[in-house]
């Protein structure tokens, strides 16, 4: 029995995962068990989680396989610093100390804290890992494969072939051109956090109109080889990683929209930031369509999987399928560096020879919430609590008396959406769910919309392109038809898309959406199960602790039904 | 807190700095590491001051 | 040492410019963390009871950081200031100290907040904000049944004597930490002139790199490594 333990960590999304003779048994983020958001710390809770959900004793373990491999990064480092000089004086103490202080030192850091042989731990590529990662959980039996983030040691984009053989580079492009940069640079210069804020950018977008497009060719020029360079004195990237852009983008652009103001998309200020966000998302979109097309060309393929943080732009990813000229496109749920930690996994997997992984089906791989803690914790609070027989039907009763339910049924998911493990649920007809959802509950913008759940028999019926191979992971939107727009306005962005996930038969959600579909469309409202600023609900202690704060109308977790006291 | 183990990592950033032929960055690195002692000494830098980006 | 200071200080950090916010966002900071170190708590003690009680405690402090949070964030869009940052500590300070050590801890925590909230509400009430002197004294009723639920938790786990020698052990822990906290302040300082220094040093190297080594531009074919 051959166990290896992916493990990605120190600047996004730690995580990690748990291979088994090739095969996925868990993967865990940190931050569903620190309660950190986006902790990036080294993920020792996600690490034991993952060998208590597949049975192996940390002594088991043959190898620990880091997502990417530190020397090279520090390298870079180092590097940029120089060819920035003297811009980068005040980055310099910060880098020095964050790389010789503490990432160097991962090696060192894993096998004490995991306590296992130095020498088991493997360092990984870190586009590799990305490329493996989008490959293997695909359904593909070959593939190109487009990996694009916002750096890795010294990569942000690259172009694979993937098959039985494994996976070969075939080109790539070196920081500081990168379409993952690109796009935080404007997701703070619009005001929000970034790796954060982009889905907000991303969500902003359909509000505006992308009349920026020479603005934005200033930014981002691509070539006729599908390549692309960034106008490097707009950003700030290459001296300075705490600011977001260089002063010249302002100049450029305007002023940046302050952080924390609330919006008002009426007014001509947020419509003009609103056209901003569509100028950059469309000039993504063009760009990641080059890239694509490129990787038609070189590799001949008719699949695609496309990895690295800049896959989670659904957005970008219904163009791809469309317009790319491949026939099938996958996006593994967990595209950004999270995702690091699966693909090092699967790829020392495959190359000491186990079998490649079945095709990712379910993105249920976390830990289970305990009904019976929940119940005691429930009414030890002063709730009511009870067990149910038929949780799809007490639920679907709930949804059509116009509640809001909290869900919580089996292992927490994989990647930043809720499939239906740890979700908020509620029926799409009524806009003002929509709108208490958005303002009362996650207190997010009013431009952000939420995401519908369909069955996948039904889907064709209601979205255009729907089911593919990214929509059970919501990697995708699709578009609403006309026919069904008022029925779904809820789930319904402004340009009438909607990120669906479609759910198979032996989904979690199947029984739910089969009750429903009796007596309405079967679309239930899919939001994730987590309060604003917290990362999605893990355990029956977190579920309650939500549901005490945030006025949902009942929780079920598994099938106890937690309700308030009258 | 191994030192034989971290003494081992340095020794794979010098053979990953010479494989890559980056020679002039060696001295770099003794220099700095050099200075980063200082704050090893006192406990590190188990909290790193918040980037807008972790790039470094 | 610190409710001391505060006493002292008492009208100044809420007359200084930018201090007022600097405090807000550090009370919201600290309760935020206090919050993920019961939810962590909560998570891993036996009892159902102490669970239920780490719960309502995390829930209290959520709503306290929301409040100091919410107040920060008004004086920052009155003064057109930039957001302010969201960090939050987290130590697992369960997990590190152990049940009773958590709650000797807390225990502290607690009394030390209370002393500190009611010398701020005192300020508040003498410049006749209204509002503010009720934020905290809205939140030093939560600081006061803080302190003696977990000083009862303690006695009850700990026994009389056990209770205070863990008390006793989380006073000098808190010290060291401080002391941690100082040396870690200067080596900072110290770290930071030498990279200037050595920054300095590296101009011939850095003028160098720049004219030889630019960053690479287009398709690369070689493999990375």
């Amino acid at each position: 029995m051959a166990a290896i333990l992916g493990i990605s960590c120190h600047y996004h999304d730690a995580a990690a995962t748990l291979v088994v003779d090739g095969k996925l048994v868990a993967a865990v983020h940190e931050e569903r068990l620190s309660r950190v958001k986006n902790d990036a710390s080294v993920p020792l809770r996600a690490a034991a989680a993952c060998l208590r959900i597949g049975g192996i004793p940390v002594t088991a373990l043959d190898h620990v396989a880091y997502y990417e491999n530190p020397y090279g990064k520090l390298e870079r480092v180092l590097l940029s610093l120089l060819r920035a000089f003297p811009a980068s004086l005040r980055q310099f103490p910060r880098a020095i100390g964050g790389q010789l202080g503490d990432k160097l030192w991962i090696v060192d850091q894993l096998a004490e804290g995991l306590r296992v042989e130095r020498k088991r731990v493997v360092l990984g590529d870190h586009h590799r890992s990305h490329a493996a990662a989008s490959f293997y959980p695909s359904p593909f039996a070959s593939a190109a494969v487009l990996t694009v983030d916002g750096v890795g040691e010294e990569t942000s984009t690259a172009i694979w072939r993937a098959g039985p053989d494994g996976l070969i580079c075939l080109e790539r492009l070196g920081f500081p051109h990168s379409l993952g940069l690109f796009y935080a640079a404007l997701t703070a210069w619009l005001g929000f956090a970034v790796n954060e804020g982009e889905y907000k950018v991303m969500g902003l977008a359909a509000f505006g109109k992308p009349r920026f497009a020479d603005e934005m060719s200033r930014l981002l020029k691509i070539s006729s080889d599908g390549s692309f360079e960034l106008g490097l004195e707009y950003f700030a990237h290459t001296y300075d990683s705490a600011l977001g852009f260089s002063p010249r983008m302002e100049t450029l652009l305007g002023p940046r929209r302050m952080p924390g103001r609330p919006w008002a998309l009426g007014e001509i200020d947020d419509q003009r930031y609103a056209d901003v966000a569509a100028s950059a998302q469309a000039a993504l979109e063009t760009a990641l369509l080059a890239l694509a097309r490129r990787a038609r060309e070189i590799t001949g393929e008719t699949a695609l999987c496309v990895g690295g943080g800049v896959a989670l732009n659904a957005v970008a990813n219904r163009r791809l399928l469309a317009e790319s000229g491949f026939s099938r496109v996958f996006v593994q749920p967990a595209a950004g560096d999270a995702g690091g930690a699966l693909g090092a996994a699967l790829d020392l997997a495959v190359s000491r020879g186990e079998p490649r992984m079945a095709p990712l089906v379910t993105a249920a791989l976390g830990d289970t919430a305990d009904p019976a803690e929940a119940a005691s914790l429930a009414e030890a609070l002063g709730f009511r609590a009870r067990r149910v027989d038929d949780r799809a039907a007490t639920a679907a009763a709930l949804l059509e008396a116009g509640r809001v339910v909290a869900w919580v049924q089996g292992r927490f998911e994989w990647g930043p959406r809720a499939l239906g493990q740890r979700s908020i649920l509620a029926l799409p007809q009524d806009a003002s769910v929509r709108d208490r959802l958005n303002r009362v509950i996650k207190e997010r913008e009013p431009f952000r919309p939420f995401a519908p759940a369909v069955s996948d028999e039904k889907a064709a019926q209601l979205f255009d392109g729907a089911p593919n191979d990214m929509t059970p992971f919501m990697t995708t939107v699709c578009t609403v038809r006309p026919e069904h727009a008022h029925a779904l306005t809820a789930v319904r962005h402004v340009d009438g898309t909607a990120r669906v996930q479609t759910v198979g038969a032996h989904g979690v959600l199947a029984p739910l959406l089969a009750e429903i579909e009796r007596r309405a469309l079967p679309v239930v409202l899919n939001t994730s199960l987590n309060g604003p600023g917290e990362p999605i609900v893990a355990g029956a202690v977190d579920a309650v602790a939500f549901f005490a704060r945030h006025p949902v109308d009942a929780l079920l977790v598994e099938d106890v039904l937690i309700e308030r006291a009258l | 807190m191994s030192l034989v183990g971290r003494l081992r990592t340095l020794g794979e950033l010098m053979s990953h700095l010479a494989r890559r032929q980056r020679f002039f960055l060696v001295p770099l690195v003794v220099v700095l590491l050099v200075g980063g002692l200082l704050l090893l000494a006192t406990g590190g830098l188990s909290y790193v001051a918040p980037f807008l980006y972790a790039l470094f | 040492m610190r409710v001391g200071v505060a006493r002292l200080a008492r009208g100044l950090p809420w007359l200084l410019p930018g201090r007022d916010l600097h405090l807000l966002s550090s009370f919201a900071r600290a309760e935020a963390s206090s919050l993920l170190d019961l939810l962590a708590a909560a998570r891993q003690t036996t009892s159902p009871e102490r669970r239920a009680l780490y719960v309502q405690h995390a829930l209290d402090e959520a709503k306290h950081a929301r409040m100091f949070s919410s107040r920060a964030a008004q004086l920052r869009a009155e003064r057109g200031l930039v957001g302010g940052d969201e960090r939050v500590d987290f130590e697992d300070l369960f997990a590190r100290l152990g049940e009773v050590g958590f709650l000797a801890f807390v225990h502290r925590g607690e009394a030390r907040g209370r002393r500190q909230f009611e010398v701020h509400r005192d300020t508040f009430a003498r410049r006749g904000d209204a509002r503010t002197e009720a934020m905290f004294e809205t939140i030093l009723g939560d600081e006061r049944r803080h302190e003696s639920y977990t000083g009862e938790l303690l006695v009850e786990l700990a026994g009389k004597r056990g209770a205070k020698k863990a008390l006793r052990r989380a006073a000098w822990w808190e010290a060291w930490r401080l002391w941690r906290r100082a040396g870690r302040f200067v080596a900072q300082l110290l770290f930071w002139a030498v990279m200037m220094l050595a920054f300095v040093a590296l101009t011939p190297l850095g003028l160098l790199v720049r004219a030889v080594m630019p960053a690479p531009r287009g398709w690369l074919r070689e493999p990375p490594r």
